[in-house]
């Protein structure tokens, strides 16, 4: 039996792994963009770009760094849509889509964190398929290919530069539409560490947060098996390991690079082995209060650790060890509760605060009762190593708001 | 009225479903054999359906009731080669029919159990539901005493299957009233 892993029997009759993405990382990469992208022969036609971005990433100048890597090529920037949001919404989506069409985009440049990837990849998808977002919700409801994506993070936390899925907010409802199929799939995720180096602690934290909530639920989730489970332990320990020291010292592009591999890492694994309990009630209120998603994220992971711990008592205790927890002679139950500890410690070093009501979501029953009743209908319960009903979910959800 | 999750119900729905001109044309397939176990009926029974799809058509489907708890049903293994059962109270699946309850609400709750591959299951989504809402027209009624038309009650039913204990067999996607259509 290994010390990290249980030799547990492999209940799995069958799985399947999918990622299809390119990954193209090194320091200073988008300089070349132009070259990289022409080498691929399926992208060395599509000239007519769109870069898709939020204003903050533009003001930062990271737009600036991935123009100048398209000088002297092919492709022709024919237009930059940086009106997205910190929580993108359909209305963006619609409008972005239209906009493709209009100018006859076919190679969409994602340069952001998850609501701008994620905006671009629903843009790509009504852009080529039509309809609206909603016609497509849920799984593999997308009928074929979209307009190709290059990915280029400029957050640590998403995972979306190599992720199945896309989440935006439903403006009239305040919900999240998920939508999840093949052909989100960006086509090339560029992995540049140089377009994290200025992203403000703050964001790194949250962000970092969020591709540790990916790697955990996705190292738990009922569909994990042994290709997501290397992706995601190795995503958990990197990002333990460098997650506080990339947030204090922002000059260190080492603990920023790894941050940004690690995120992509558990995009990866939770693309296979999708994601629960914490992205359920996270999901629930960032529609209903329009939290940072990564904040909402770090806030509710912890609790619905402890919540889940007695379902998979070895997976949490492997856990521990990713968190650096030596300590021997313990039971499965002990070092998970202490894996737990390590997250919330984490948490507390990042300056994440402790429960949403401090975040100034409401925290009386109707607000509980709503929550409960919302996030039990995300998508993402069902991959929850434990399942409830509403009884057993409401204290979760009243402890962590 | 036709008594829901009943035999009279899977044939209407069987007939239903491959006569339906949009279901033959989603481009994706359902094959392969779906298992559904629904437990608790109104009727004191539980109940085993199996639809089996060779390129969206069924190809073959089975029924059968026995008086709750039916242990050896409760407690069969899971076939591999299978590529889904599903299995919850009567009550749950009745709320699903109606559209009182989403599927999501479903999958998050421990009374509702899904067997296969889920991702490929998500991959079957559009079929699925598409199978789902056809069945769903079905007009039912979810209060009955007896699957029969006649006055057989629920005391009798389980009068005639007294065991609770497991047999020998699990029930298989063949094993009773077995109909090529």
């Amino acid at each position: 039996m290994g010390f990290i892993n249980r030799n547990e029997p492999f209940d799995r009759a069958e799985f399947t792994f999918f990622v299809p993405t390119q990954i193209k990382y090194g320091i200073g990469k988008v300089a070349a963009l132009g070259m990289e992208l022409q080498v691929e022969d399926d992208l060395a036609s599509c000239n007519n770009v769109m870069i898709v971005t939020d204003k903050g990433v533009l003001a930062a100048g990271l737009v600036d760094k991935v123009k100048a890597g398209l000088v002297d090529s092919v492709y022709e920037i024919k237009a930059i849509f940086d009106e997205v949001p910190p929580d993108s919404d359909l209305r963006i989506v619609a409008k972005c889509a239209k906009e493709i069409n209009d100018l006859g985009i076919n190679l969409i440049i994602a340069i952001g964190g998850g609501s701008v990837m994620d905006t671009a990849k629903l843009a790509s998808l009504i852009g080529t398929h039509g309809g609206e977002v909603r016609d497509y919700e849920g799984g593999f409801m997308v009928p074929g290919k979209c307009i190709p994506i290059v990915a280029i993070p400029t957050t640590v936390g998403t995972g979306s530069e190599v992720s199945v899925g896309a989440v935006v907010k439903d403006h009239e409802t305040k919900t999240k539409i998920t939508i999840a199929s093949p052909h989100l799939y960006p086509r090339i995720a560029m992995l540049d560490p140089e377009m994290v180096a200025t992203l403000p602690a703050k964001l790194v934290a949250y962000t970092g947060m969020d591709a540790l909530t990916h790697a955990i639920e996705a190292y738990v989730s009922t569909e994990n098996q042994p290709i997501s489970e290397a992706l995601a332990f190795r995503a958990a320990e990197m990002i333990y390991d460098n997650l506080e020291i990339a947030v204090k010292d922002p000059s260190n592009l080492d603990a920023r690079a790894k941050l940004q591999i690690a995120s992509m890492l558990a995009g990866m694994a939770f693309s296979n082995a999708p994601v629960g309990a914490t992205h359920a009630i996270s999901h629930t209120i960032g529609g209903l209060y329009g939290l940072h998603h990564g904040l909402s994220n770090a806030v509710a992971l912890p609790y619905v650790m402890e919540f889940n711990l007695e379902s998979s008592p070895s997976r949490y205790a492997a856990l521990a060890r990713a968190f650096n927890v030596t300590q021997t002679g313990l039971s499965d139950l002990e070092l998970g509760k202490l894996a737990i500890e390590r997250v919330r410690n984490l948490k507390v070093a990042l300056g994440i605060p402790e429960r949403y009501r401090d975040l100034d979501v409401p925290s009386n029953q109707e607000t509980i009762d709503k929550v409960t009743e919302i996030a039990l209908m995300d998508i993402c319960m069902a991959f929850n190593p434990r399942k409830a009903e509403f009884a057993e979910f409401q204290p979760l959800v009243q402890q962590v708001i | 009225m036709i008594k829901y999750y009943t035999k009279a119900w899977q044939e209407e729905c069987v007939k239903r479903i491959n006569a339906d001109a949009v279901f033959e044309q989603e481009p994706k397939k359902l094959n392969g054999t779906f298992i559904f176990r629904v437990y608790d009926g109104p009727d004191g029974k539980d109940r085993i359906m199996t639809w089996v799809f060779k390129q969206g058509k069924i190809s073959s489907h089975s029924y059968e009731a026995q008086a709750a708890p039916w242990q050896e049903l409760r407690n069969a293994a899971f076939n591999t080669t299978w590529a889904m059962r599903g299995s919850c109270p009567f009550t749950m699946m009745a709320s699903l029919n109606k559209g009182e309850m989403t599927p999501m609400r479903a999958l998050s709750s421990p009374h509702y159990k899904l067997e296969g591959n889920k991702m490929t299951l998500m991959q079957l989504m559009r079929p699925m539901s598409m199978w789902n809402d056809i069945c769903a027209k079905v007009e039912v009624t979810y209060e009955f005493t007896s699957e029969e038309d006649g006055e057989t009650n629920v005391e009798a039913s389980a009068i005639e299957n007294p065991s609770t204990e497991p047999e020998a067999t699990p029930p298989t996607d063949n094993t009773t009233e077995s109909a090529a259509s």
